[in-house]
């Protein structure tokens, strides 16, 4: 079997590097970019297998953004996208829908927070707002809170990997 | 002062008003009706059953015409629906006024509903167009009057004293005109005052809610704020830990690895107490309250399954008693797990080994209810009223059992009442304690 190659993409050094550590132990290998535009530059270069994305890096949706580019680039169509963040979620219920769709209407909503839907498939997708303003509806593979039980996120690339 | 049209009021006071005609339509006919059986009037009753049927087509027109407005709220379409107002005040004036004339005139003490007008302008619009039906109604009703009188137009009398009474002194004419023309403006500007006041202080509250809006909006961005970036902070402190700790990159000789786990474990902890905070404030600041059916049995079951290593860990007799007919419970899934999940780990942190746990929950049509008892430690009657509030430890286990937050019990008071629900505790010291839940079925 050969090795696996996993990105890992955020802006915090000393967590995503002991982050890096923790799964080169595990036997994968790594590459860490620190920003969006960097995890897309060298993301090419690396072809990973799986991809580690944080959300708020060089812009509060920086992550997201990233993650959208890469699923509409040949390359990483069906690359595996775990987001790794401490933003806050809410999780989306059907009651929450409607009022979010209220809120909307009125321009009301909290764009802090994102919104979360959790799939029936178990896939999740999160609504945001990027940088040019325009609302986005990105499905995600998976979707984890900072911090994280390395076990927690060990099971998630297993999963993802089928290693 | 400016009036600013309010989109919201005039769109469903102009209902209101088209309302109203339905009733003055029937109030014509019914007093025209009644006058024709009962009394003895030389009035023509088919001309006025034919104005009350002119009122109620031309109230189809203005609530067909104004249906499209009805939710839109633009300045255009405010317009329209005033300028519709104004129409509809001005025709209603006219309709009156034929009524009138129709029916005795000034001697018909249906005069007085002049006043309905003005008082309905005032309310509606602005002072101006309030003072300018007052005017265009005085108008009329005077013409009406002094035409009668010079006989220009024909006087159909239906009180033969009060007609008399015109016809040979004109100082009852024009002194019941003048007081007509007092009261008129009399009232008008009593009420547009009235109005004008009560405008001023809803924009007073208009503006107060806003501006507390505003800094609740803030106080929960800096909480978010906050929350990503202690969040950030343990991440990267645990996870450096649990490099060295789990001697991932190079070994670590036992003298230190003692220290690292220490930080370690106090890291775990930190992270706990951070994510009950945060819990409990962010409940505190949002009052969306995002309820879904869940199954209560399945969540009873999982807490009963995540505990029993811990139980097992302490030789601790861990039983479970679930007496529940209908398991359906609308709320906060994760929220309510939390719950229980914590009441059974105090259950079991504070009770000695060889103690017993039990969790018993029971339904009825009306509520749950959840009951979690031990043989632990209990805690002093002194300090039972206290154990809910933030940050209080029971005084008999401060200092033997460290690692608690202090806030466990606060979150789930917080989500029980969320919930609409009671958390009542009772113990004796070395005996043990009890907690009992109620959580009542919510409506949907």
């Amino acid at each position: 079997m050969s090795t696996k190659k996993i990105l890992l993409v955020d802006d915090d050094e000393d967590f995503i590097s002991a982050i890096a550590a923790i799964l080169t132990a595990k036997g994968y290998k790594t590459k860490i970019a620190y920003s969006g535009i960097e995890g897309y530059i060298v993301g090419q270069g690396f072809s990973p297998d799986l991809i580690i994305l944080d959300v708020n890096m060089e812009t509060a949706n920086a992550g997201f953004d990233l993650n959208k580019k890469f699923r509409t680039h040949e390359l990483f169509k069906t690359t595996p996208i775990i987001m790794l963040t401490g933003i806050e979620t809410l999780a989306a219920s059907n009651q929450m829908i409607d009022m979010y769709n209220e809120m909307s209407l009125n321009e009301g909503f909290d764009n802090n927070v994102v919104m979360k839907i959790i799939n029936a498939d178990g896939t999740v997708a999160v609504d945001y707002l990027t940088d040019s303003g325009q609302k986005y509806f990105l499905l995600l593979d998976s979707f984890l809170s900072k911090p994280v039980e390395t076990d927690h996120l060990l099971a998630e690339i297993h999963k993802f990997l089928k290693d | 002062m400016i009036y600013h049209l309010d989109s919201e009021n005039l769109t469903s006071k102009v209902f209101w008003l088209c309302n109203l005609r339905w009733f003055a339509v029937v109030g014509i006919l019914l007093s025209t009706l009644i006058t024709m059986l009962f009394l003895n009037l030389h009035i023509n009753f088919l001309v006025l059953f034919l104005i009350a049927g002119f009122l109620f087509l031309s109230n189809i027109i203005y609530i067909f015409f104004l249906h499209p407005f009805l939710s839109k709220g633009d300045k255009s379409s405010l317009i329209k629906v005033r300028n519709s107002i104004n129409i509809q005040i001005f025709s209603d004036f006219i309709f009156l006024t034929l009524l009138l004339h129709y029916s005795g005139g000034i001697e018909n003490p249906f005069i007085i509903f002049y006043i309905f007008h003005m008082i309905i302008s005032s309310i509606l619009l602005s002072r101006k167009w309030t003072y300018i039906h007052t005017t265009i109604g005085i108008l009329l009703f005077t013409s009406l009057a002094l035409s009668e009188y010079l006989g220009i137009i024909p006087h159909y009398s239906i009180n033969k004293y009060i007609s008399s009474l015109i016809q040979n002194d004109p100082h009852y004419l024009f002194s019941a005109l003048l007081i007509f023309i007092v009261t008129s403006y009399l009232v008008v500007y009593i009420t547009s005052s009235l109005a004008a006041r009560l405008r001023i202080v809803e924009q007073k509250l208009k503006a107060a809610n806003s501006d507390l809006m505003e800094k609740d909006q803030i106080k929960n961005e800096y909480v978010i704020r906050v929350t990503h970036d202690i969040k950030g902070h343990i991440a990267a402190i645990k996870s450096n830990l649990e490099v060295v700790n789990k001697q991932l990159v190079a070994p670590v000789d036992s003298q230190n690895l003692t220290f690292i786990e220490k930080a370690y474990n106090r890291t775990q902890k930190l992270n706990e107490f951070i994510y009950d905070l945060l819990t409990l404030t962010n409940m505190r600041l949002n009052n969306k309250f995002d309820k879904q059916p869940f199954d209560i049995l399945k969540v009873l079951t999982s807490v009963v399954n995540s505990n029993k290593l811990f139980a097992d860990s302490k030789h601790i007799s861990y039983t479970k008693e679930f007496n529940i007919t209908n398991p359906q419970y609308s709320g906060i899934e994760s929220s309510i797990e939390e719950v229980i999940n914590n009441l059974v780990q105090n259950a079991i942190k504070y009770t000695p080994e060889n103690g017993s746990v039990s969790l018993q929950a029971s339904s009825d049509e009306n509520e749950f209810t959840i009951l979690v008892s031990d043989t632990g430690y209990g805690i002093p009657e002194s300090d039972l009223p206290f154990i809910f509030d933030e940050f209080f430890r029971a005084s008999n286990i401060k200092f033997s059992i460290k690692d608690g937050t202090g806030l466990g019990l606060s979150l789930v008071k917080a989500i029980v009442e969320r919930h609409k629900g009671t958390i009542s505790a009772e113990s004796v010291v070395g005996e043990g304690s009890k907690f009992v839940v109620h959580l009542p079925h919510l409506s949907p």
